[in-house]
């Protein structure tokens, strides 16, 4: 007999055989054990995709820390000026000569000071502006001293505005001048003076950068963040439970993570180059659904900080209303010198762009509302945990290093912030009572107004849960 | 109903449609379980977890082959994976040569058959059944049972010189 024979001979007899069923085989037995069954209709793209998001950020965090320190060079301060528009003309004055910078006459006063020779002095003389005083006012035209500096005879450039002198009085003083001539044309013309007398300023400012704190910064509980290196922890709190007991679990938890070159606003500015790190470390009572044991719920209160070091940059915008005193005196013959006051007003907007070197760090609270999925149910276990944890920004400090610079402080109010956490977790049961979890997962948070920048941070997170 | 129908039924869940599907392959099912488990019981649950699979994923069944050829390697892999679970191991010996008499095998019966074949070693069994009654290739059964081609030739001459050496012993008997 071939071995064909021989396998035919046992497909023709055994192939479509059929052998009766027991009683414990049936249909509804069948119907039963696939109700009974969860459906793995979600779950497993969820899994799938929550074990893909752990390898992704794993590596990510591998990544991360293989690369190299931030950047820290200190660059310089850069700034430009950009005339602002002109306010409305209040005063007397004609359209002829109006200053580039759109400078308007805001006032015209008219007093009489001492009687003084025919030769004055300037004095005082800083700045100047052209000004166009009203015919009707002057009968005589005299010398003309607009815009240049007397001693150099050189047109007089606008002074830098600096933000942190605010002002609020003037006080025109009159000016002695030297009216070299006087004149024979009997025509109208116009004594053109210019004579800064005083400014008055009153800007904005963004950032106070007047404040010393020292060259040192601030360490915070797990991790430190200095000038040009960072470092940071790796442990933080978190949570866990046990199943064949009570549903009640108590849990806490210590997580941590970083990341580089990522982009964090800090009043207002943009840190970048940075490496950045974050601590969670919160406190839940978790329950297990009775319905599905699989499922934990969880409340509890939280703290979070982080730190990071980078390179800040900042635009500063400041709106600066400028005021210009001028003394014109009107020499004619015969008659005592009158002198006038004219008031020249301007607005300038600034903006400044700084860029330095910035250590911050940051704290929040907030209340973390958590989900487990747990996976396991013996010593060693998983679980497949999302919190989020709405809350506030309570403090923030950061010192700033910059060109030409004092290191300043800058610190901001209350805002309202937002953390969550995904992770997936190694339970490790230490006793009856208690277990140990270690759990890799990825970080976000955000400040009210600032989700876009989008805080991702890969990180591992250990802590204890005990049971009840 | 066809199976067409009875697929069409099952995808929509209608219980009437499952319950004609199980009870038209149940039994046949149940028979090809049993070639490869250790034991009733085993078969029994491996038909069952079968039929829960089957339900499940009918909608995936293309129609590239019969409905009942897909729901038999439904219940082979189970069978197999069940195996596997219970850690059966198996042996490599040589090609053996095959001699028995046509006569002798054509007097058996489908019970002496099985028997036969429950007393084969666990690999030698798999890969008879596989490769002699489900007429799969060496390279599929290879894939199936996760070994190699050769193993699978191998343990194929070692079941049917096994099962000769069982009908030359029935033979000498019977004279």
């Amino acid at each position: 007999m071939s071995q064909n024979s021989l396998d035919q001979i046992f497909r023709s007899r055994l192939a479509h055989q059929e052998t009766d069923l027991s009683d414990k085989v049936s249909f509804e037995a069948v119907m039963a054990r696939r109700s009974a069954k969860p459906k793995s209709g979600l779950l497993k793209p969820v899994l799938w995709g929550i074990g893909s998001l752990m390898l992704v950020s794993t590596a990510a965090m591998y990544w991360v820390n293989r690369s190299s320190a931030p950047a820290t060079t200190i660059t310089g301060t850069s700034g430009n000026s950009t005339p602002g528009a002109g306010s409305t003309l209040t005063g007397n004055s004609n359209s002829k000569g109006l200053a580039p910078d759109s400078r308007q006459t805001h006032g015209v006063s008219t007093h009489t000071p001492e009687k003084t020779a025919a030769y004055k002095e300037v004095k005082n003389v800083r700045n100047s502006t052209n000004v166009n005083l009203s015919k009707s006012t002057v009968s005589y035209t005299s010398s003309i001293y607009s815009n240049t500096d007397r001693a150099s005879q050189q047109p007089l450039s606008s002074e830098p505005v600096n933000k942190s002198e605010v002002s609020a009085s003037v006080d025109p003083k009159p000016v002695l001048i030297r009216a070299s001539n006087t004149s024979s044309n009997k025509s109208d013309q116009v004594l053109k003076l210019s004579v800064k007398q005083e400014s008055l300023l009153l800007g904005s400012r963004f950032i106070n950068l007047d404040r010393y704190f020292g060259q040192q910064l601030f360490d915070f509980s797990l991790g430190r963040a200095n000038q040009g290196q960072t470092g940071m922890l790796n442990i933080a709190p978190q949570n866990n439970y046990d199943r064949n007991s009570h549903n009640l679990n108590f849990e806490l938890m210590l997580s941590a993570g970083r990341y580089q070159n990522g982009l964090v606003t800090f009043n207002g500015g943009t840190v970048t180059h940075a490496l950045h790190s974050a601590g969670y470390y919160q406190g839940k009572v978790l329950f297990n659904l009775p319905s599905n044991p699989n499922i934990q719920l969880g409340a509890g209160l939280g703290f979070a900080q982080n730190s990071g070091s980078g390179q800040l940059t900042t635009q500063q915008t400041s709106n600066t209303m400028k005021v210009d005193s001028q003394v014109i005196v009107i020499v004619q013959p015969g008659m005592p010198n009158t002198y006038k006051t004219v008031y020249d007003t301007s607005f300038v907007k600034e903006t400044k762009t700084q860029q330095g070197h910035i250590s911050y760090t940051q704290s929040r609270i907030n209340l973390p509302l958590t989900f487990n999925y747990l996976l396991g149910n013996g010593m060693v276990s998983f679980r497949v945990s999302g919190t989020v944890a709405p809350g506030m920004l309570i403090y923030q400090k950061g010192i700033l290093f910059s060109e030409g610079h004092t290191p300043s402080e800058t610190q901001t109010s209350y805002r309202a912030s937002l953390d969550a956490r995904l992770g997936f977790g190694l339970l490790l049961g230490l006793n009856n009572h208690t277990k140990f979890i270690i759990e890799p997962g990825i970080q976000y948070f955000s400040e009210k107004g600032q989700a876009q920048y989008g805080r991702l941070l890969p990180g591992v997170g250990v802590g204890l849960s005990f049971k009840y | 109903m066809t199976d067409q129908e009875l697929v069409q039924g099952c995808i929509k869940e209608d219980h009437n449609c499952q319950k004609a599907l199980w009870n038209k392959y149940a039994r046949k099912l149940l028979s090809v379980a049993i070639r490869y488990c250790k034991s009733q019981e085993d078969a029994e649950d491996v038909l069952m977890e079968s039929f829960v699979k089957i339900f499940d994923n009918l909608s995936k069944f293309k129609g590239e082959s019969s409905l009942e050829t897909w729901m038999r390697r439904i219940v082979i892999n189970n069978s197999i994976n069940k195996l596997r679970t219970e850690k059966i191991t198996q042996d490599v010996d040589e090609a053996l040569p095959i001699g028995i008499s046509d006569k002798g095998f054509d007097e058996m019966n489908v019970k002496e058959l099985m028997s036969m074949l429950d007393k084969l070693p666990q690999g030698y069994r798999n890969v008879f059944n596989l490769f002699a009654i489900e007429g799969y290739s060496h390279k599929e059964i290879a894939e199936t049972l996760g070994i190699d081609e050769g193993t699978s030739r191998s343990q194929l001459n070692k079941a049917r010189k096994a099962l000769q050496d069982m009908i030359q012993k029935r033979e000498k008997i019977n004279l």
